[in-house]
């Protein structure tokens, strides 16, 4: 039935017309922390990936949380908990990673390629059907760079836009990232610097390197949050629920792409620490929504 | 009517006080080391524990037991589900398929619902010689005979009391099984492996290493759906999210009579 009152979601999973999703997630290895703040920086924020503990191959095969297949309706995440396996707190989410293309670091000029799929991914909002998600941009390193920190700005060398910005608008980027180390670790991750003003994209289009490593390559994803999980650290739980508070209603199914094929990881990710092996567990309960 | 119970704090009170409530703790430990599943049969390590509990038949003129409370604590990190859980078929591996009960009517908030498992798992009864693919033939949530949930390959020589999560693996479009009308075997020589559907009356999630700190997820508090028990009932409890042997549970439910 559609879902009308809290007690049609409990009507639907009573008949079984609902996910239960279980898992255990991880992260490897021990990623290099951010660096230095400032204009030229990685960030303040040192973000780590994790995705199914058993699946995945760090960092070639990220391993989707698994979903029944085939799900043609709307879902509504109704509780959402977790555990972090991390002694020291950290920020996490459930969250959706879009694959949105590759950069080399060892060469400079244009690196990135785009993938096949065509952004802005989409979702319904407000009654628009295909509305583009504006989502937040993070480097995730593949190949451990050496020598040299890589630098890059987020555009064309022509100079031209290198990023669709929230409002939909393509943007010439200024703004220089720089590694934190020349020896930057795999798998260490980084939220990628945007204009003045700027808070999300929906596109990432050409990256200009502009300082070269002698090693390096990293994948670019645009991550969407689905639910928070809190602050979890190894002793104490977390519980969201978003029929009782924190509405949301986020919807487990991946947005769709503008065209093409769109590789998506539900996983989660967390913010602030590093740390090899951190395991979270924890359930997802969501109901569709007909 | 049954369902009535969880109205109000008022009703749950007032029918602890007049018929006493049912309290039932139990420790329970696992066996052997569960096996590990690949993504191919359920994505994520789970064990059955071998000792559950039976509802007791109420006393006229209740009908029903409701769970207000229910609380689980585990000696590793991982996931416990606590829930009434329906045996569905078994397949004894050079026997063959036995169909036992289907997912049960039960009222919920006030309305009599069809019950089918999206919790649902196949779980290794005694220990397996060789690796099976199993197959499942099931009635969907809908109520549409003759699915097929996409084969199970389990890992060779799963250990009793192993359980690997079925709903990654239904048919396209299937989020639930009412029923389960066929089993099939192939690579393994000896072992019985059943299906079994769970309905979730409580939750509880814990850390590292740790037998403390875990937060208790359960209908009153959260929003899960507040399955009543009738006598007979089993309540058995899964752990999700590593293999190893011998962990310990010890876990508590509050059940409150309904008319």
């Amino acid at each position: 039935m559609a879902i009308n009152t809290r007690n049609d979601f409990y009507t639907n999973l009573a008949n079984g017309k609902g996910i239960y999703l279980p898992y255990r997630t991880q992260n490897t290895g021990t990623s290099t922390t951010a660096g230095a703040t400032g204009p030229t920086g990685s960030g303040s924020f040192s973000v780590e990936m994790h995705t199914s503990l058993i699946g995945t191959t760090f960092p070639s095969t990220l391993q989707t949380l698994l979903l029944p297949p085939g799900l043609a309706n709307q879902t509504i995440i109704g509780l959402v908990n977790g555990v972090g396996g991390s002694s020291t707190g950290r920020a996490w989410y459930i969250c959706y990673f879009y694959k949105v293309g590759t950069l080399v670091l060892t060469s400079t000029g244009n690196q990135f390629t785009h993938d096949a799929a065509t952004f802005p991914v989409t979702r319904t909002q407000f009654g628009a059907a295909t509305k583009p998600l504006s989502l937040m941009p993070i480097l995730n390193v593949t190949t451990a760079t050496t020598t040299t920190a890589a630098a890059f700005i987020l555009k064309n060398t022509a100079p031209s836009a290198g990023y669709t910005n929230q409002d939909g608008n393509a943007i010439t980027g200024t703004k220089t990232f720089t590694m934190p180390a020349a020896a930057t670790a795999v798998n260490s991750c980084f939220v990628l610097r945007l204009e003045e003003g700027d808070s999300a994209v929906q596109d990432i289009t050409q990256i200009d390197i502009t300082t070269a490593a002698s090693a390096g390559a990293a994948t670019i994803w645009l991550v969407e949050f689905l639910s928070p999980i809190g602050n979890a650290v190894s002793q104490m739980s977390y519980v969201a629920d978003h029929l009782l508070g924190g509405v949301r209603f986020p919807d487990l199914r991946p947005a769709s792409p503008t065209s093409g094929s769109l590789t998506s990881v539900l996983g989660l990710i967390s913010f602030g620490q590093t740390a090899a092996n951190v395991q979270c567990n924890g359930l997802i309960q969501a109901a569709l929504a007909a | 009517m049954p369902g009535t119970v969880f109205a109000s704090i008022d009703a749950l009170l007032a029918n602890a006080a007049d018929y006493g409530p049912w309290v039932r703790q139990w420790f329970d430990r696992s066996a052997a080391a569960n096996s590990v599943p690949t993504t191919s049969c359920g994505g994520i390590a789970a064990l059955r524990f071998p000792n559950p509990v039976t509802v007791p038949t109420p006393t006229s003129p209740l009908t029903g037991v409701a769970f207000p409370t229910v609380r689980a604590m585990l000696s590793q990190a991982g996931i416990v589900i606590i829930g009434l859980e329906f045996k569905l078929g078994h397949f004894v591996i050079g026997t063959g398929f036995t169909q036992d009960v289907n997912m049960p009517s039960r009222w919920v908030k006030g309305s009599t619902i069809q019950t089918a498992a999206s919790l649902v798992f196949l779980v290794c009864d005694t220990a397996i010689t060789g690796a099976s693919t199993m197959t499942v033939t099931y009635t969907n949530q809908a109520g549409t005979g003759s699915q097929a949930a996409t084969a199970m390959v389990l890992p060779s020589g799963a250990t009793i009391g192993s359980a690997f999560f079925l709903q990654p693996n239904l048919a396209s479009g299937d989020t639930g099984v009412r029923a389960v009308t066929n089993m099939s075997n192939s690579g393994a020589t000896v072992g019985t492996i059943s299906v079994r559907g769970l309905l979730p009356i409580g939750i509880s999630n814990q850390g590292s290493g740790a037998s403390v700190g875990p937060a208790p997820v359960d209908p009153f508090i959260c929003s899960m759906v507040p399955y009543p028990a009738v006598g007979g009932d089993t309540i058995a409890a899964y752990f999700l999210g590593q293999s190893g042997s011998n962990m310990d549970l010890a876990a508590m439910v509050v059940g409150v009579g309904d008319i």
